[in-house]
């Protein structure tokens, strides 16, 4: 064992020193506060108002989109102020509330396309679509970024409004132009109907909302809050988690055994351990390598949860609630560390038996596809984490680790938890002598890979 | 207790239908530099996988150091594969004290000897470089020193000398003689007759995986017959009729020939009856046979092996 552990060490300090390991580190912590805080930031610094014109031969529609727009300010602002209140009742020292930025702003047409109508209009318009020309809007050069070109008449609504803009993917002026004509066009059909517009939209508000509860909770306590929601979803991070550690750690698998293989150091390593230590000293340090890794990004992950979720805090509670207990945590790593020592023996396995990566990479098609399964199967067990599909996949060895670990928060069976650990051990002791057989013989082979039916031979040899 | 630090007895190494060691029996004594001798293929790095127990034999038994397993005793054995390689992003130091930690050294105790040893053969400068970082030399050193810095008892060299360059094979020469000067046994495999010749004080030729010769060198040379090599233009073939010549052929040159002596028969002898037949004799030159004749004549009558 001396042996092994002197091998895992060696391991270990060298995955560990690579710059690309330490920037996984680093980089993970980083994400994921910045999807906490970025989007939000983002949004704050990016949304420029987009500047459009309007060209309105009948001049009756402007003032309907104007007031669509205003409205949509409205809305935003409102909403905006309510959550500033908050934070004020909270935190006296909240700076004062800031009006924000609005989204849209019309300009009139500039002064040498006003009054041009059609073609020419385009014509004149396009150096200020394309950004060869700027618009000046109170004092500031803009860029124009759309242009709207209305029918003379209400009757054309219908297929003649021309929306011009280089910006093919931002919906969001294009509908509530729409939007605004829309409703107008509804407005006329109701008074000619003599339909009372209020009625209308009382009618179109109605609206039946579902009161979620849980049978499982204590009576008088049943709701389910959004939270509640959140926490039922949290355990897919965790599996795609394993599964970017399992993709990391065997890419340094591979490539450390492939290396010990091109350069002949296997042979002196033959010469001080058995295979067996080899390769058990080599698991073990991968092992350390991604039990490393984890802890590192489940204690960012509690960093950032506890001290940096700003907007977010509402699945930041049920969320932690439900990673840091025990009866959760135990559960998981266990199934970390079994599927990890599953795949990776594996992986060790096949990397003995190839001189090169290239050769590596075709072996590794087979096991990513059995890998990809239980992430396509994730969303599906997710939403029902003790239906049919769940419980077939988790009794499945490869697929175990992520289905369980997929399913914990939807509290599977204690007997389930116990069996697929019992199944995995087992998996893994099965795997491990394989494993264990294949290398011993793999790790000097040189020449091509082997057939299967060399493989088997090699088994039982 | 035997007083031998390795011994092989009738070993057989099959690779499914292709036999590389056939029927192989060695002994080599305690203190002893022993070289292994024998063209590409001809089962060399074999019968050194399987004394350190990386192969298993098919057939027959191997004691290492009193052991059946080299790896019960691996703290004593230093080994050098053919094929040299070296973990590259290790510090030469961390890698040499890696592999002494290996064979049983503590971590200290081992990177002490490291350093003394990059230092005592001349990469003193070198001892926090990465192994990328050096020179193929020098890697070649760092590998030789990562297998002897435990002092082992038994050092097994596998073509230690190839790919060096003549002051690296001198240098390595000099760790040789040094383990030599502790008293280690030496094993090393070599197609280089000059190395074996300066270093070995015993060689065992394999050819096509058999044993062709097992002896010290001067038996070998003894194994063929010495020659004598005269440039004449009369006609020399009057001195095959002397006792004593076997043969008498057309070296290459013109007028130059090989007088084949046989055992016992001292090569003045070809120069008393040269001129006794008025053979005028324009330069005689005594050839004793080197290693590299031993080799080539008992090869040769196998054949090889690519």
């Amino acid at each position: 064992m001396r042996y092994a552990l002197l091998i895992a060490a060696r391991e270990f300090g060298e995955h560990v020193r690579t710059r690309g390991f330490i920037i996984g580190l680093l980089l993970f912590p980083l994400i994921l506060f910045a999807s906490f805080r970025v989007p939000a930031l983002l949004e704050k610094i990016s949304r420029q108002t987009r500047v459009f014109a309007l060209i309105d031969p009948s001049g009756e529609l402007t003032p309907i989109i104007d007031a669509e727009i205003a409205r949509h300010y409205d809305d935003r602002d409102n909403k905006a102020r309510l959550e500033w209140a908050e934070k004020r009742k909270k935190d006296p020292e909240t700076p004062d509330y800031a009006p924000l930025k609005p989204f849209f702003a019309r300009v009139p047409v500039p002064a040498d396309a006003a009054g041009l109508k059609g073609d020419a209009a385009i014509t004149a318009l396009k150096p200020y679509l394309v950004g060869d020309r700027k618009i000046s809007v109170n004092g500031a050069d803009e860029e124009l970024f759309a242009l709207v070109i209305l029918p003379s008449t209400r009757v054309l609504l219908r297929r003649q409004v021309e929306y011009w803009s280089t910006n093919l993917t931002d919906d969001s002026l294009p509908d509530l132009v729409s939007r605004a004509l829309e409703e107008d066009l509804r407005q006329v059909e109701y008074t000619e109907k003599g339909i009372a517009k209020a009625e209308v939209e009382r009618i179109a508000r109605i609206k039946v909302e579902l009161d979620d509860k849980d049978p499982r909770k204590e009576a008088g306590q049943e709701d389910v809050g959004v939270a509640e929601k959140a926490r039922q979803w949290a355990p897919v991070g965790f599996v795609y988690l394993m599964f970017v550690a399992m993709m990391t750690v065997a890419q340094m698998l591979l490539s450390s055994t492939i290396e010990e293989k091109a350069s002949r150091i296997v042979e002196v390593l033959l010469s001080s351990v058995t295979a067996w230590e080899l390769m058990l000293g080599k698991l073990l340090g991968v092992c350390a390598v991604a039990f490393t890794m984890l802890a590192a990004w489940l204690l960012s992950l509690f960093v950032v949860l506890r001290f940096f979720s700003g907007g977010m805090s509402e699945f930041a509670g049920p969320l932690m609630s439900l990673i840091f207990t025990p009866g959760v945590l135990l559960p998981l790593s266990a199934y970390f560390l079994l599927g990890f020592l599953l795949y990776s023996s594996l992986l060790l396995a096949l990397g003995s038996l190839c001189n090169t990566l290239k050769e590596a990479q075709n072996f590794m098609g087979p096991v990513m596809i059995v890998l990809m399964i239980p992430l396509f199967a994730m969303i599906f067990v997710a939403k029902d984490p003790n239906g049919p599909l769940a419980k077939v996949l988790s009794w499945i060895p490869p697929f175990t680790p992520f289905t369980m670990m997929n399913r914990i928060a939807g509290e599977p069976a204690a007997w389930e938890i116990a069996g697929t650990l019992a199944m995995l051990v087992v998996s893994v002791a099965l795997m491990l002598w394989l494993a264990g057989r294949i290398f011993r013989n793999g790790v000097l082979r040189t020449g091509a890979p082997p057939k299967l039916v060399e493989l088997v031979r090699l088994l039982r040899a | 207790m035997t007083d031998l630090a390795l011994r092989l007895d009738h070993v057989t190494k099959r690779f499914d239908a292709f036999t590389a060691v056939d029927d192989l029996s060695l002994a080599v004594p305690y203190g002893s530099v022993y070289g292994f001798l024998g063209p590409n293929g001809a089962g060399k790095t074999t019968t050194i996988r399987m004394s350190l127990s990386i192969y298993e034999p098919t057939e027959g038994t191997i004691e290492v150091l009193g052991k059946p397993s080299a790896l019960d005793v691996r703290q004593q054995i230093g080994y050098l594969p053919e094929e040299k390689g070296l973990y590259k992003k290790m510090k030469a130091k961390d890698l040499i004290a890696f592999f002494g930690s290996l064979r049983g050294m503590n971590a200290g105790e081992a990177a002490r000897e490291a350093v003394r040893l990059l230092e005592r053969y001349g990469l003193g400068e070198h001892v926090d470089r990465r192994c990328e970082a050096l020179s193929k030399g020098m890697q070649q050193k760092v590998q030789v020193l990562a297998s002897v810095v435990h002092k082992p008892k038994f050092v097994i060299l596998d073509e230690p000398f190839s790919g060096l360059d003549p002051v690296n094979q001198q240098v390595l020469e000099q760790v040789i003689q040094d383990l030599r000067a502790l008293g280690t046994t030496i094993v090393f495999s070599t197609h280089v007759m000059e190395h074996a010749e300066r270093l070995c004080d015993r060689i065992v030729l394999i050819a096509r995986g058999k044993k062709l010769f097992d002896g010290t060198i001067a038996e070998a040379k003894r194994s063929i017959p010495r020659r004598v090599r005269i440039e004449t233009s009369s006609d020399p073939s009057a001195l095959r009729a002397i006792a004593g010549v076997t043969e008498l052929v057309r070296a290459d040159g013109e007028n130059r020939w090989d007088v084949v002596l046989a055992e016992g028969t001292q090569p003045d002898e070809v120069l008393r009856a040269s001129f006794r037949s008025g053979i005028e004799l324009s330069s005689f030159e005594r050839r004793d046979p080197g290693l590299r004749d031993v080799f080539i004549k008992l090869v040769g009558s196998t054949g090889t092996e690519a």
